[in-house]
C-alpha cells in the first residue's frame, strides 16, 4: 500500500489549490457552452452532411444514392429498396430475410415482370419495430437492392405501422 | 472381373461398369452434368473428363468402360483446367445469378462453379436474355439456365419412353421444347426438375415458395398408393413444402451419406433405381390432400359436446366398448400403419365375437398414359393393403367388405382412418347404429356422423411402417412437428386396450418388435435398415 | 404583556419564509438539473414551459401520483415517520437566520429574523442535528441492506463533520463575542481600520474553510454524499422511498442546502450587510453619506442576504460538477486528521489575534 502511494507535491497535496482550479474548468464550461445536444423535433440533425467524407464506394450508383435517396454509407436509418426506372432491383432472393438476426423481413416471391429475372418480391416487409438497423441485409443483398437511408423519424402509434411494406420502401433512383 | 486404378486406389468392378460409376462407388468424385444412373450415358457435358494412362487425350469418365489395368487419374492439373474450361463454356451464356434462381443451394452447377470454376470470364460479350418456354402447366423451363445436358429429354425417351422433348435449334441458342403440337401430359412430368442439375426445369408447385437450404428434406415413403416409391419430403417447421424423389444425382449439401448408395448394377435392379429415382405427379403434387393435418382443434364428443377433451373422449369410447361388448364391428382404413393395424386388430379381437374386421376399399390408381412405359401406380390407392393382409391373416382376422360389417348391426362402430372419401357413400346406412367412433387426421362427410372424433396425425406427422405390394416393408417418418391438439393415432389405440385390458402395448419400437416377434411375416426384417433409411426385406433379397 | 401585532407580524413573516423556502426548494431542483447540465455542455430538462421553468410543477404532480410503496417487511410507524423527521428540522433552522437589519415601525423594534433567540447558532446545532434522526431511521425502517450502509455512513458523517464545524464556529464566536446571529451580522458592518468591513471570511480566514468543508459533509453534498452513493449503495438510505415521502427527504435535502448557504452567508459574508451601509444610508469613510429611506435600506439588504445565499446555492451545484465523491475512509481522515486539528490551531490563532487586538 504504501509503497504504491504516489508523491504529492505540495501544490498538489494541499488540494485547495487544485479545486480552485478545477472549479475554474467547471464555470468555464457553464458560460462558454458549446452544443452538442439537439433539441430533436424542431431541430434535426443533419445526417447526410456530416458522413460524406467516411463514405465508401460500394454502388457505382453511390454517390446518385447519397444525393437523392439520402443514403448514408454510416448512419442506419429506415430501408429503402432501390428501384430502376420502373423496376426494382430486388430479386425476392431472400438473402437477407436469411441473414437478418431479428427475422425482421419477410418476403414472398412472385414470376417477375423483369425479363432479366425470375423473381421479385410480391410481398416485402420490414418490421422495424423488429430491426435493429444492423446492416447485414445491406450486406447480404446480391443485388444491392436494399439500402439503408439516413432516415431516423419512426414513430407510430400502434406496432403495425412500422411494419412497412414495400410500395412505402420504393425509392426511385432513376 | 477387371481392376482398375483410380488417383492410386485399386478397385475392382463388375462387367461393363463405367468409370464414373466405379470411382463414384468409391468415393471418388468426379464432376458431372449428363451422367444420371437412370438412363444411357451420353457424353454431353465434358465435364467427366479424366486423364488416363496410355491414352492421349481426356476421356469422358461416364462413357469409358473400366477395363483390366486402367490407371485413371481425376486431380491431375490438365483435368482441373479442362473442368475449369468446360465451366467457363458453359457459363457463356448462364445468368449465374444464383440468388434469382429457384435451384441455388441444391444446384449441381452452383456447387462446381464454387468448386471448379474458373473466377472470371473471358468472355466480353453480353449474356442472351431467353424467353421461359411453357412445356407444361406443372413446370417452368428458363432455357437461359439450361446447360444441355439433356436429361430431361433422356428421362422422355428412356424411362418414359414417348420422346416428347427434344433439342431445337443448334449452338448458343439450342433449347429443350416439346415436340409442334404436343405438351408434357400429367404423370410423371415432375421428375424431370427432379434431375435437371441446374435450374433450369422447376416445378411451379414449389417454385419461389422456400430456399431450399432452409428446408429440411427427410426420407420417407409416398403414402398414397401400393407402389410404396420412396420420396423426400422437405419441411420447415410444420409446413410441408415439396415431394420429391430419392433421386441419386443431386450431390447437393443436404444428402444423406446413405444415399450413396452404388449404382452399380444397373441392369439387374432397374425396376428398384426407377422407383427410387422417380415418382408420379400425384404423389408429388398430391402430397396436401395426404401430408396435411387440418384436424387442430382436438377431439369432438358429440354427447357431451362441453366435454370434448382427450381424457374425456377416450374414457367415453372405453366405457362404449365395454358396454356394446362383443357387439363392436372395426372398419380399417388401408392407409393406417402395420402398428396401428396390428393394435386395432388386437382390439377387435380381443373384444368381439365374431372374428372380422370389414375394410375401406380403394380403386386402383389410374394409369397416366397407355404409352408410358413407367408405371409406378399399378396397385390399389391403399398403401398397406398387403399389411393388413398379413397381419389378419396372422392373427385369425377376416377381412371382409364395410358393408358386411354395418350389415351385422353392431353397436358400436370403430373406424380407423384415414378414411378420405371413401366411407361417404355409408353414410345413411349406419343411421341406426348407437355409437360411432372415427379415428382419422381430417375431417371427411362421415366423419361427420361420428359420434366421437378422435383427430389423428397425417403421414407427415408421425412414425410407422408399411408394407407395399412387392412385400417390402418400409418406413415413414416423422416430417413435421404436430401442432393443435390432435393425438398418435397409436397412443389413441394404445391408450384404449389399456383402459379396456390392462394390457399395455406400448410406442412405435414396441409394437414393431411385437410384430417382428409374433408375425412371421415380419421376422427377417433387416431392423438396422429400417432406422437408417432405405426399406429393405432381407428376404426379398433386394437393396431398394 | 402580548403584543398581537406583533405576533401577527412575526407570523406572517414566519408563512412567508416557510412558501418561500419551499419555493426556493422546487426551483432549486430545476436549477440544479439545468446549472448540471450547462457545465456539462448539455442543456438540461427544457420541455415544460419557458425554459423548462414549469418542470417542477411536472415533478410535483408526477410524485403525488406516484404509488407509495411501503417495503412489506419494513417497519411502518419509522418508515413513515423518517421523512418528516428530515424536513422539519430542515426547516426549522431557518428560523434564527436574519436577513436584514432591524427595522423601527411606529415604535416597534421589528427583526428582520423570526426568531431572535440568544442561543441562536446553538439552536441552529441544536436542531440540523436532529434531521440525521430521520436518515438513519429511513435507512433502518426501510429494511434494505443499501439503505441501512447509507443511513450508518451518515452517522458517522455526521458525528465527525459536526465537531469540526463547532470548532469553526467557535473563532466566529470569539471575535464577535455573541451567539445571536443578528448580533454577528450586524457586527460584520463595522469596519476594520476604518476602511474595511469584518466580513467573517476576512478575520477567520481558516475557519471559514474548515466550516466550508463541514457543511458539505453535513448536507451530504458531493464530494460528501456517500449516504446515498448512487454508484455503491442504489439509492443509499431513500432507496426503497417512492412518491411523496421520498419527495421529502429531496425536499429535506434541498432546504437544508438552503439553510447551509444562509448560515455561510450569515457567518463569513456579513448576512444581510452590504459593505459601508447603514440605516440612514451609505457612509463612506473619507468620503461622506448618502442619505437613504428605511425601506430602501431594507430591502437592498434583504436582496443582498439573498444574492448571497443565492451565490453559495449556486456554489454547491458548482462543486458538485467539479469534484468526485470521496472515499469512506478518506472522508473520516479529512474529518479528524486534518479539520479537527486546523480547528483548534484556528482558534489558538484567533485567540492570540485578539490577545494581541488585532481583531
Ligand atoms: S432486397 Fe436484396 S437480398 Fe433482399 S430479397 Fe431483395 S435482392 Fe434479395
Ligand atoms: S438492419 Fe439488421 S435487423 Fe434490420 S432488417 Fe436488416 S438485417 Fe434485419
Ligand atoms: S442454375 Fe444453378 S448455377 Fe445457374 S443460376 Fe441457378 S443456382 Fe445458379
Ligand atoms: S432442362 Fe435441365 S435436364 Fe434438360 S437439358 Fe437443360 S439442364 Fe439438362
Ligand atoms: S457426365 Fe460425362 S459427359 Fe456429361
Amino acid at each position: 500500500m504504501t509503497e504504491n502511494k504516489k508523491k504529492y507535491t505540495f501544490k498538489e497535496a494541499v488540494y485547495f489549490i487544485e479545486i480552485l482550479r478545477g472549479l475554474g474548468v467547471t464555470i468555464k464550461h457553464f458560460f462558454t457552452r458549446r452544443k452538442f445536444a439537439i433539441n430533436y423535433p424542431e431541430e434535426k440533425l443533419n445526417i447526410t452532411g456530416n458522413t460524406q467524407a467516411t463514405m465508401k464506394v460500394m454502388d457505382k450508383d453511390a454517390q446518385e444514392l447519397i444525393d437523392r435517396v439520402e443514403v448514408t454509407m454510416n448512419y442506419r436509418g429506415k430501408h429503402a429498396l432501390l428501384v430502376d426506372g420502373d423496376l426494382g432491383r430486388c430479386v425476392a432472393c431472400k438473402m437477407c430475410e436469411t441473414v437478418c438476426p431479428f427475422f425482421a423481413i419477410y418476403i414472398e416471391p412472385e414470376e417477375s415482370p423483369d425479363p432479366r429475372k425470375e423473381r421479385s418480391p410480391k410481398i416485402f416487409e420490414v418490421d422495424l419495430t423488429r430491426c435493429a438497423y444492423c446492416g447485414y441485409c445491406v450486406e447480404a443483398c446480391p443485388e444491392n437492392a436494399i439500402t439503408m437511408t439516413s432516415f431516423y423519424s419512426l414513430v407510430a402509434r400502434q406496432r403495425p405501422e412500422l411494419s412497412i411494406q414495400r410500395k412505402e420502401l420504393r425509392t426511385v433512383i432513376k | 472381373m477387371p481392376t482398375v486404378e483410380i488417383d492410386g486406389k485399386k478397385i475392382t468392378v463388375g462387367q461393363g461398369v463405367t468409370v464414373l460409376e466405379a470411382a463414384r462407388a468409391n468415393g471418388i468424385e468426379i464432376p458431372h452434368f449428363c451422367y444420371h444412373e437412370s438412363f444411357k450415358s451420353g457424353g454431353l457435358c465434358r465435364m467427366c473428363l479424366v486423364e488416363i494412362e496410355k491414352m492421349p487425350k481426356l476421356q469422358t469418365s461416364c462413357t469409358t468402360v473400366a477395363t483390366e489395368g486402367m490407371v485413371v487419374k481425376t486431380t491431375t492439373d490438365r483435368v482441373k483446367q479442362a473442368r475449369s474450361a468446360i465451366l467457363e463454356f458453359i457459363l457463356t451464356n448462364h445468368p449465374l445469378d444464383c440468388p434469382d434462381c429457384d435451384q441455388a443451394g441444391e444446384c449441381v452447377l452452383q456447387e462446381y462453379s464454387h468448386k471448379y470454376g474458373p473466377d472470371k470470364s473471358d468472355f466480353r460479350e453480353p449474356k442472351q436474355l431467353r424467353e421461359h418456354i411453357q412445356l407444361s402447366e406443372h413446370i417452368a423451363y428458363d432455357p437461359e439456365r439450361c446447360i444441355m445436358c439433356e436429361r430431361c429429354v433422356r428421362y422422355y425417351r428412356d424411362i418414359v419412353g414417348t420422346e416428347e422433348l427434344a433439342v431445337m435449334e443448334r449452338g448458343a441458342h439450342s433449347e429443350i421444347t416439346t415436340f409442334p403440337g404436343r405438351q408434357l401430359d400429367y404423370g410423371y412430368i415432375g421428375n424431370i426438375a427432379d434431375i435437371c442439375p441446374v435450374g433450369a426445369l422447376t416445378t411451379k408447385d414449389f417454385r419461389f415458395k422456400e430456399r431450399v437450404y432452409n428446408l429440411r428434406a427427410t426420407e420417407t415413403i409416398c403414402p398414397l398408393c401400393e407402389a410404396g416409391c420412396t420420396i423426400y419430403v422437405d419441411a420447415k417447421k410444420y409446413t410441408v413444402y415439396r415431394v420429391r424423389s430419392r433421386s441419386k444425382n443431386l450431390t447437393s449439401i443436404h444428402t444423406n451419406p446413405n444415399r450413396n448408395v452404388t449404382a452399380l448394377y444397373p441392369k439387374v435392379f432397374i425396376d428398384a433405381i426407377l422407383r427410387s429415382s422417380f415418382i408420379c405427379d400425384d404423389g408429388r403434387l398430391g402430397y396436401k390432400k395426404a401430408l396435411e393435418n387440418s384436424s387442430l382443434s382436438g377431439p369432438v364428443n358429440r354427447y357431451e359436446p362441453e366435454n370434448s377433451t382427450w381424457s374425456a373422449s377416450i374414457a367415453l369410447v372405453v366405457q362404449r366398448i365395454k358396454q356394446a361388448g362383443s357387439k363392436v364391428g372395426g372398419i380399417l382404413s388401408p392407409f393406417a400403419t402395420n402398428e396401428e393395424v396390428y393394435a386395432f386388430l388386437y382390439l377387435i379381437k380381443s373384444i368381439t365375437a365374431h372374428n372380422s374386421v370389414g375394410i375401406m376399399q380403394f380403386p386402383e390408381a389410374k394409369e397416366f398414359r397407355e404409352s408410358t412405359k413407367l408405371k409406378l401406380r399399378k396397385g390399389v390407392q391403399a398403401p398397406n393393403l398387403k399389411g393388413i393382409e398379413q397381419i389378419a391373416g396372422a392373427l385369425g382376422i377376416k377381412i371382409v367388405p364395410v358393408d358386411e360389417v354395418i350389415a351385422s348391426k353392431p353397436e358400436l362402430l370403430y373406424v380407423l382412418g384415414p378414411v378420405f372419401d371413401r366411407m361417404d357413400g355409408y353414410t345413411e346406412k349406419i343411421k341406426d347404429i348407437q355409437c360411432i367412433v372415427v379415428q382419422d387426421f381430417k375431417a371427411s362427410a362421415f366423419s361427420e356422423k361420428a359420434h366421437v372424433f378422435m383427430p389423428g396425425l397425417s403421414f407427415a406427422q408421425k412414425d410407422g411402417t408399411y408394407t407395399n405390394k412387392d412385400g417390402q416393408v418400409q418406413r415413414i417418418r416423422i416430417v413435421v412437428d404436430s401442432k393443435g391438439n390432435a393425438k398418435n393415432d397409436l397412443d389413441i389405440l394404445t391408450d384404449i386396450i389399456y383402459n379396456i385390458s390392462g394390457k399395455k402395448l406400448g410406442s412405435f419400437d414396441n409394437i414393431l418388435a411385437l410384430l417382428v416377434k409374433e408375425i412371421a411375416f415380419f421376422n427377417n426384417i433387416d431392423m438396422n435398415s429400417l432406422t437408417t433409411g432405405i426399406n429393405l426385406r432381407k428376404a426379398a433379397g433386394r437393396l431398394w | 404583556m402580548v403584543d398581537y401585532i406583533t405576533v401577527a407580524i412575526y407570523t406572517v413573516m414566519s408563512v412567508v419564509v416557510f412558501v418561500l423556502i419551499l419555493t426556493t426548494v422546487a426551483f432549486l431542483t430545476l436549477a440544479e438539473r439545468r446549472i448540471s447540465a450547462f457545465m456539462q455542455d448539455r442543456l438540461g430538462p427544457n420541455r415544460v414551459g419557458p425554459w423548462g421553468l414549469f418542470q417542477p410543477v411536472a415533478d410535483g404532480i408526477k410524485f403525488i401520483m406516484k404509488e407509495d410503496i411501503t417495503p412489506l417487511e419494513a417497519n411502518k410507524l419509522l418508515y413513515t415517520l423518517a421523512p418528516i423527521l428530515t424536513i422539519i428540522p430542515a426547516m426549522l433552522t431557518f428560523a434564527v437566520v436574519p436577513f436584514g437589519h432591524d427595522l423601527f415601525l411606529h415604535g416597534r423594534v421589528i427583526n428582520l429574523q423570526i426568531a431572535n433567540l440568544n442561543v441562536g447558532i446553538l439552536y441552529v446545532f441544536a436542531i440540523a442535528s436532529m434531521g440525521i434522526f430521520g436518515i438513519i431511521i429511513g435507512g433502518w425502517a426501510s429494511n434494505n441492506k443499501y439503505s441501512l450502509l447509507g443511513g450508518l455512513r451518515s452517522a458517522s458523517q455526521f458525528i465527525s463533520y459536526e465537531i469540526s464545524m463547532g470548532l469553526a464556529v467557535i473563532g466566529i464566536l470569539m471575535v464577535y463575542g455573541s451567539l445571536k446571529l443578528n448580533d454577528i451580522a450586524l457586527y460584520q458592518g463595522s469596519l476594520w481600520f476604518n476602511t474595511i468591513p469584518k466580513w467573517g471570511i476576512l478575520v477567520q480566514p481558516l475557519g471559514f474553510i474548515i466550516f466550508l468543508v463541514s457543511v458539505f459533509a453535513e448536507t451530504n453534498r458531493v464530494p460528501f454524499d456517500l449516504p446515498e452513493a448512487e454508484s455503491e449503495l442504489v439509492g443509499g438510505y431513500h432507496t426503497e422511498y417512492s412518491s411523496m415521502k421520498f419527495a421529502f427527504f429531496f425536499m429535506g435535502e434541498y432546504a437544508n442546502m438552503i439553510t447551509a448557504s444562509a448560515l455561510i452567508a450569515t457567518l463569513y459574508f456579513g448576512g444581510w450587510q452590504v459593505p459601508y451601509l447603514h440605516n440612514i444610508g451609505f457612509i463612506i469613510p473619507k468620503f461622506g453619506i448618502v442619505h437613504m429611506q428605511q425601506w430602501l435600506v431594507a430591502i437592498i439588504e434583504v436582496l443582498s442576504f439573498v444574492i448571497k445565499v443565492g451565490f453559495f446555492l449556486f456554489f454547491f451545484l458548482w462543486v458538485r460538477w467539479t469534484l468526485p465523491r470521496f472515499r469512506f475512509d478518506q472522508l473520516t481522515a479529512l474529518g479528524w486528521k486534518v479539520l479537527i486539528p486546523l480547528g483548534i490551531l484556528n482558534i489558538v490563532i484567533t485567540g492570540a489575534l485578539i490577545m494581541l487586538r488585532i481583531i
